[in-house]
């Protein structure tokens, strides 16, 4: 038998419910119809996003019903269905001792932050909080999470990246260690219990509906919230009417950023790396055609990467598509065949181990996609990106990858490298953006 | 330009001589990279009595076996695509996670596949066990062959299952007992007619030979089979 409780703030179908709970038990929950009608289309209650009313097919109900492929692999929305939420005010208690137990310290530009952040939770409003690579964007939360709890609201801490859940998710908890944390994501099979503060993948927020007092999306430009309307709607219906929701990212897109120039939305903005040293500006080396040469050894590229491997530096080495890494393994392996090194992609099944394997300092290097442009961290590491001007990295991603050499406080300086043939949009973006928070975290006085 | 029924990503509609000729301007329901990702069996070497994809035409191991277990019987089974990584995925999103659109994606090939067959021959599609169907809510071999257009009887019941197929190694698989029930009222349906069973995947050939010792004493003219994969 399911718990009640557990349907506080959610939106989960009624046929996924059935195999849980009694139609009686329910009696006290709201039910909505899966799909909202008009014209031609319906809208999907749970993502938002449009199906056509002529595309039915047999259903488990007996008649033909359309569904929303959009969601589908949250399970199955099929117009027959009905989505239910148990609609009753959150009792979380008031507490006056902090339940924070974090005891770092936080820089100048942290605390301005998290200072902002505590009001924007207090007042109700929504806040852009635009800190560069390495500017430590966790720890300036806790307070805010912190004063939320204390004041019995409950907490969704997001991102659209797994990998970002996961890192985030025994940070948070090591910070609140009383707090009982609900970690969601796609494929953990672990039963869902409510508790105060959920930490989610964006698209695990479909699943629930005015449910959360603050939300904070992490990464909000990484793919695929980017140009993703779906998970926009999901924020939205997954917070309460009068809610605080704060968006954390590196590197927003130019929308987000004209918003912010015309302060239609609050924003923290914070330019400088909590060790005080500028980000590193890519140098921009041109070299044509990179993976149809004959011959990679001939290459600028190849060079750098020999000088780096006598010097002992390790680094990442970017390629733009699985295709391109694939072709260029060989090579890879055949010039470098005494040199310990991995390539990852989001397909991998050994990332993880690879990863681990690269901090622990047993490898050279790691090829990659833009799978580690973002949420991870190397203490001392030099970048090198290869076709910078290939169309799958938009100026967020290039930022990103050049964000993540010189992280460390012990190795602030690391070196980017762009190879590319010309510049693009994209690249030129980049660069202006990183030169742009250098000068203004040099204007701030937040360079050591 | 089109989405991708399978990705999402956006293709531009390859215009075909053969398409502008034929006024065929729509588009494929796969873009470019997915399509590629699909392992046509119409081209290569396949056993000639299941498609099993292999390095030579002649009758393959489990073939061969079994013809010794219905005396020399020779069945042919035909099947349009390699049940590969891409293929498994496809499968999974479309029997286990139940989008249904997914029988789109094989419409044009498998209208394509039955328009060659005789007018009279007799399609019957492999039924799910009551379990799956009513969780499902469909027939995923039904559903293929109705979003193709062909039309089909379904004469065979499945009343005895226990499990899905899927859920099986393959020994259990080939242990496993009839499943299958057949109402004695089809006789006059069947009797002397081609008949083409369909299945959505062919794995041991079990499934298949199931339902072949139940079609069989109808005698029918002919007994051939087809899958999507193989």
């Amino acid at each position: 038998m399911g718990e009640l409780t557990n349907l506080i703030g959610r939106d989960i179908l009624l046929s996924e419910l059935l195999a849980e709970y009694n139609e009686t038990d329910l009696a006290g929950c709201t039910f909505r119809p899966a799909f909202q009608s008009a014209r031609r289309r319906a809208k999907c209650g749970r993502c938002g996003s449009f199906t056509k009313l002529a595309d039915t097919y047999p259903c488990i109900c007996g008649n033909s019903c359309f569904y929303c492929r959009n969601c589908i692999q949250l399970g199955k929305v099929r117009a027959c269905d009905k989505l239910v939420s148990f609609k009753t005010v959150d009792s979380f208690p008031e507490q006056s001792t902090p339940y924070l137990k974090w005891e770092g310290i936080l820089s100048a530009q942290q605390e301005k932050a998290s200072k902002e952040i505590v009001l924007s939770v207090r007042e109700y409003t929504d806040r852009v909080v635009w800190a560069v690579t390495g500017a430590g964007k966790t720890e300036m939360l806790f307070r805010g999470l912190s004063e939320a709890m204390e004041a019995g609201k409950r907490v969704c801490v997001a991102s659209p990246r797994i990998d970002v859940c996961l890192e985030l998710a025994p940070r948070i908890q090591a910070a609140f260690p009383d707090i009982q944390i609900a970690l969601l994501y796609g494929g953990e099979g672990a039963v869902y219990v409510y508790t105060q503060l959920v930490i989610a993948t964006t698209h695990q927020l479909l699943r629930f509906r005015e449910a959360f007092d603050v939300l904070i999306i992490d990464e909000i430009d990484a793919f695929p919230y980017y140009q993703n309307k779906g998970l926009y709607y999901a924020s939205e219906k997954a917070v309460k009417k009068e809610s605080s929701t704060i968006y954390l990212t590196a590197t927003p897109d130019r929308k987000l950023q004209r918003r912010i120039a015309k302060n239609q939305i609050k924003a923290s903005i914070l330019p400088a790396r909590y060790h005080g040293y500028p980000l590193p500006v890519p140098t921009i080396i041109r070299e044509k055609d990179i993976f149809s040469k004959k011959e990679f050894s001939v290459s600028k590229a190849y060079k750098q990467i020999m000088t780096l491997i006598s010097q002992g530096q390790t680094f990442l080495l970017f390629i733009p598509t699985i295709r391109l890494m694939d072709s260029i393994l060989p090579t890879f392996r055949r010039l470098f065949s005494s040199i310990r090194f991995e390539s990852v992609h989001s397909q991998d099944p050994l990332r993880k181990e690879k990863v681990e394997a690269m901090r622990n300092g047993e490898l050279e290097f790691i090829i990659t996609t833009t799978i580690l442009e973002r949420g991870v961290t190397f203490k001392n590491i030099d970048v090198i990106v290869l076709a910078a001007d290939h169309d799958v990295y938009t100026e967020a991603a290039l930022v990103q990858i050049a964000g993540r050499a010189g992280r460390s406080a012990a190795y602030p300086e690391g070196k980017v490298t762009f190879y590319l043939q010309e510049w693009t949009r994209s690249s030129k973006g980049a660069v202006r953006q990183i030169r742009q928070m250098n000068k203004r975290a040099a204007k701030k006085g937040l360079l050591l | 330009m089109s989405r991708c029924k399978w990705c999402g990503a956006i293709h531009p509609n390859s215009l075909t001589i053969h398409a502008l000729i034929r006024f065929e301007l729509q588009s494929d329901t796969l873009c470019f990279q997915c399509r590629e990702k699909l392992e046509c069996l119409n081209n290569q070497l396949t056993c000639r009595g299941c498609s099993r994809n292999q390095n030579k035409t002649d009758y393959c191991t489990d073939c061969l076996s079994w013809q010794k277990k219905y005396e020399g019987r020779l069945h042919t089974h035909e099947a349009l695509y390699a049940y590969n990584d891409f293929a498994s995925q496809i499968i999974e999103q479309f029997k286990f996670t139940g989008d249904c659109a997914i029988a789109e994606l094989f419409a044009k090939e498998i209208k394509e596949y039955f328009k060659k067959m005789s007018q009279t021959a007799v399609i019957i599609p492999i039924p799910v066990s009551r379990e799956s169907y009513c969780s499902r809510g469909f027939n995923q071999t039904e559903l293929l062959l109705a979003v193709a257009g062909v039309t089909y009887r379904p004469v065979l019941e499945n009343r005895y299952q226990l499990g899905r197929q899927s859920g099986k190694n393959r020994r259990q698989r080939l242990e496993s007992p009839q499943p299958f029930a057949v109402e004695p009222c089809h006789d006059e349906l069947i009797r002397g007619k081609a008949v083409v069973l369909v299945d959505d995947i062919y794995t041991t050939g079990r499934t298949i030979y199931h339902a072949l010792d139940l079609i069989l004493p109808m005698s029918p003219s002919n007994v051939q089979s087809f899958s999507l994969f193989r």
